[in-house]
């Protein structure tokens, strides 16, 4: 029906895990973790399937958050807590004497959204409207997680010590230091962020995105959705370059920003406004203005510029343009380049928005997506693609807390 | 022999490997009863010394079936806190409803025994009995005397299916819209380890989040469980069973006595009938009619968890009883006072049933006392403790502990416009059901871990 055009039906990527996992050790624990399985997906098929049940939830997600801003606001002591300064109204004959002002620091309000994800808290914050996470796990099971996540990114590094291995984290605003001044009463990941970056051994460089400061957030990284901006991912790229170009200057500096190119009629409601189904906030969509070489046909990356400028995007309210302005080339090459270095990115979506550029800097970029669940024999995978750059480029909460349990690093065989 | 296999694919779905351990049951108290009545009809006598042995075999092997499971790490972990050790705990997982139906069967071998009921020689009968899926995962604990004839001679008729469907409904939305909504606040203030959710900052929670946090909790447990119980009577009377009722508006009790005349009576009942009645109830001394009476509480307390808190609490409302029955008997009479009295004592129930461990019985009733000062609710509402949808929850909570529903029934049996409503707003409910289950996926379920 839905083929036909009778029913509309969209896969809102609702997808359940098995609610139980038993050790594959045994014949029956193989065979209950079958059944778990086939109960996971009968689940998945009606949470993600049935006709209007997207359209419904996502309608009634809203509505609920956005009662629920207002109420808050109703209670809201003020919107605006910037000082006004003060100016002495007194003056010397014919001179006016104006005093310097000194804007006073915002204060910062949050107001709970909810748990659309059911690993994240999502905070609506005032008066700079933008949306942004707490991590709903304690500290005793995200450094659980942690712990193993250091193991396994050094077991790969140690894997293999002919290429040169570079870790690049898209840091989150709580893994900052001042996160509980903008969100009180969550704590910062600060700690477990810098003992993540420094137990990680081997690499010949380490980075990470700068949300330092609360300006550095707000303009590396969308005011709605967890990804980084247009400026955010060029900052990124240029870290990247410069990190790989101080051991190996073959791959050149990176390429120049134009500047950036805003879609004005698009207004962007990212991946945090639509897992919290909160619609009030949202913001301009922009993207990277670069002139990158002809890559090889077929590898060549594509974007969506003409689409957007003629007004023909996806115009549903929570359409993920993030997701949808760049096509995904796997792998991309450069006949034109002769740096003689190959890359392998182990990337997330956070590579969507990079990997492209990047690419421009090597003869060939490879991307291995630890989500596919697709076993990668590193060593094999290196030596047969003359692999020379290995980059692990991951969002923070992923790579340090694999919160989503989505990008297994054991299926990197390293034996 | 369509009930059991529904009923045991119902079961498996939770629980694929207890199913097993469900089927053990059945077959061990099938043959048990089996072998006591067999022996009783060779000896041609009751309750000889044989049929008690069998009897006593049945009880310890039932009650070891609850206590392996639900207890083992209980009591490794009180030796290790009361000598100071730090022995392993095997982590033994929980069957869902076992608390339930261990009980269920056991009070039919008993009843066997008794000769109140004619022991069931067709296993599978039997096995439909224990594990109906309408009352299996969460009661009420049924007798067999109840629902001995329906299952073998049931009929099934228009008129039940539709009250069974209307009952169905009402206990899903008392569950989903009620229930589910103010447990979030409640946990969200007290914490939940089993869910993960940390405790609200105190001192933001304060006296006016404690207060909040603990009636939600009253309103949580009440249509959590009484929902559940709803859904189980209304299913079984879809079928042809009808399960006698649970719950008789509780928090309109006048007294401790009243309040467990009304609450979880299926519970009550069967430690009436198995434990105190057989220790000799209240015929005797009055030193052994209090014995008699902490016995029986420490055992209800027991019953629900495995935990310190819970037979604090079954001891808390023994001792209440014992004071009710002996120096309040005056006092409980007098109208507005009695409630009041009644709702104070369920209401601290509550907070010593509620906590996870002793200690934090004590802070609860700190916060609620206001030792971490008054709170705030604008910082409760920005926290999204506090959401409309809540709050709507909360206070339909409230109106309905009294029997509104009752009343408008009787008179929608009169007149019809007001029974067309019901029906209305049946459906109406049944929707925003399926609403709020596709949008949330909040759903605890307070009485699986027994």
């Amino acid at each position: 029906m839905n083929a036909a055009g009778a029913i509309k039906i969209a896969d809102i990527g609702n997808y359940k895990d098995p609610a139980k996992v038993y050790e594959d050790t045994t014949v029956l624990n193989k065979a209950l973790n079958k059944i778990e399985e086939g109960k996971a997906a009968l689940e998945n098929i009606y949470t993600n399937y049935i006709p209007g049940y997207s359209s419904i939830v996502i309608n009634i997600n809203s509505l609920s958050s956005d009662l629920h801003f207002s109420f808050v606001e109703s209670m809201m002591k003020s919107a605006d807590s910037v000082k006004k300064p003060e100016t002495n109204p007194e003056t010397d004959g014919d001179t006016e004497t104006v005093e310097e002002t000194t804007a006073a620091p915002i204060e910062y309000s949050a107001v709970y959204l909810g748990e659309g994800d059911g690993v994240h808290k999502y905070y609506a914050i005032y008066p700079t409207e933008f949306i942004d996470t707490a991590l709903s796990w304690d500290i005793d099971r995200l450094e659980s997680n942690m712990f193993e996540q250091i193991d396994h990114v050094n077991r790969i590094i140690a894997a293999n010590t002919g290429v040169n291995f570079y870790l690049y984290v898209g840091k989150r605003m709580q893994d900052a230091e001042y996160y509980p001044e903008i969100v009180k009463g969550e704590i910062s990941t600060a700690p477990q962020f810098n003992y993540f970056m420094e137990s990680i051994e081997g690499t010949k460089g380490k980075g990470y995105l700068n949300v330092d400061t609360i300006e550095a957030r707000l303009t590396n990284v969308f005011k709605t959705d967890h990804h980084w901006s247009a400026m955010g991912a060029y900052s990124g790229y240029t870290d990247i370059i410069n990190m790989i170009s101080a051991v190996t200057p073959e791959i050149s500096s990176p390429i120049q920003l134009k500047g950036l190119i805003t879609f004005p009629d698009v207004q962007l409601r990212g991946s945090a406004s639509r897992i919290s189904s909160f619609h009030r906030f949202y913001e301009e969509f922009s993207v990277m203005d670069v002139d990158i070489p002809e890559g090889e046909q077929g590898a060549r990356m594509h974007d969506s510029y003409d689409k957007y400028i003629s007004g023909n995007f996806n115009k549903e309210r929570f359409a993920d343009h993030y997701e949808l302005y760049y096509n995904k080339p796997n792998p991309i090459k450069y006949p034109s380049n002769t740096t003689g270095r190959n890359l392998l990115i182990i990337g997330d979506s956070y590579t969507w928005w990079s990997s492209w550029l990047i690419a421009a800097n090597f003869d060939a970029t490879y991307l291995y997506y630890p989500w596919d669940r697709k076993k990668l024999n590193y060593n094999k995978f290196i030596e047969e693609n003359g692999i020379t750059n290995v980059l692990l480029m991951q969002f923070s909460d992923r790579i340090i807390f694999n919160i989503y349990n989505d990008c297994p690093l054991k299926n990197i065989i390293t034996e | 022999m369509v009930l059991l296999a529904f009923s045991l694919v119902f079961y498996a779905w939770g629980e694929p490997l207890y199913i097993l351990l469900m089927v053990f049951s059945i077959v061990i108290n099938y043959w048990f009863a089996l072998t006591i009545d067999n022996t009783r009809v060779r000896e041609g006598a009751s309750k000889t010394q044989k049929q008690k042995r069998l009897l006593i075999a049945a009880i310890v092997a039932n009650l070891a079936l609850i206590g392996v499971f639900k207890y083992t790490d209980f009591a490794i972990s009180s030796v290790s806190g009361i000598f100071s050790l730090n022995l392993p705990k095997f982590n033994i997982p929980l069957p869902i409803g076992i608390s339930f139906y261990t009980f269920q069967i056991m009070s039919y071998v008993i009843d066997v025994y008794r000769e109140d009921v004619p022991v069931q020689r067709d296993v599978l009968f039997l096995g439909a009995y224990l594990c109906g899926f309408p009352q299996l995962i969460a009661g009420p604990i049924v007798r067999y005397e109840t629902i001995a004839d329906e299952l073998v001679n049931r009929k099934e008729n228009l008129t039940d299916f539709y009250e069974g469907l209307r009952r169905f409904t009402a206990g899903l939305a008392k569950k989903v819209l009620i229930a589910n909504n103010v447990a979030i606040v409640a946990d969200r203030i007290l914490g939940n380890a089993a869910g993960g959710i940390a405790a609200f900052d105190y001192e933001k929670s304060g006296a006016i989040g404690m207060w909040i946090a603990v009636i939600c909790y009253a309103l949580q447990i009440y249509y959590d469980f009484s929902g559940y119980s709803d859904m189980a009577i209304g299913m079984g009377k879809m079928m042809g069973f009808h399960y006698l009722e649970n719950f008789n508006y509780p928090y309109i009790a006048k007294s401790v006595t009243d309040f467990w005349r009304r609450w979880h009576i299926s519970l009550s009942t069967f430690f009436k009938d198995y434990v105190y009645i057989p220790l000799g109830g209240n015929r005797v001394s009055v030193p052994r009619w209090i014995f008699n009476t902490m016995v029986v509480w420490m055992l209800t307390g027991l019953w629900h968890g495995a935990n310190w808190t819970f037979v604090l609490w079954g001891l808390y409302f023994g001792i209440l009883l014992i004071v009710e029955k002996k120096l309040l008997v005056k006092f409980v009479e007098i109208p507005v006072v009695n409630h009041l009295y009644a709702i104070t004592a369920f209401i601290f129930g509550w907070v010593i049933f509620r906590a996870e461990s002793v200690g934090q019985i004590g802070t609860i009733l700190k916060g609620m006392s206001g030792r971490y000062g008054a709170g705030s609710f604008y910082d409760l509402a920005a926290g999204g403790i506090i959401k409309i949808e809540y709050i709507i929850a909360a206070v339909t909570g409230l109106i309905c502990v009294v029997p509104v529903s009752r009343f408008i029934m009787k008179k929608a049996d009169r007149f019809t416009p007001l029974a067309f409503a019901a029906d209305v707003a049946s459906v109406a409910a049944l929707l925003l059901c399926g609403v709020q289950l596709a949008t949330g996926s909040y759903n605890p379920f307070i009485y699986f871990r027994f």
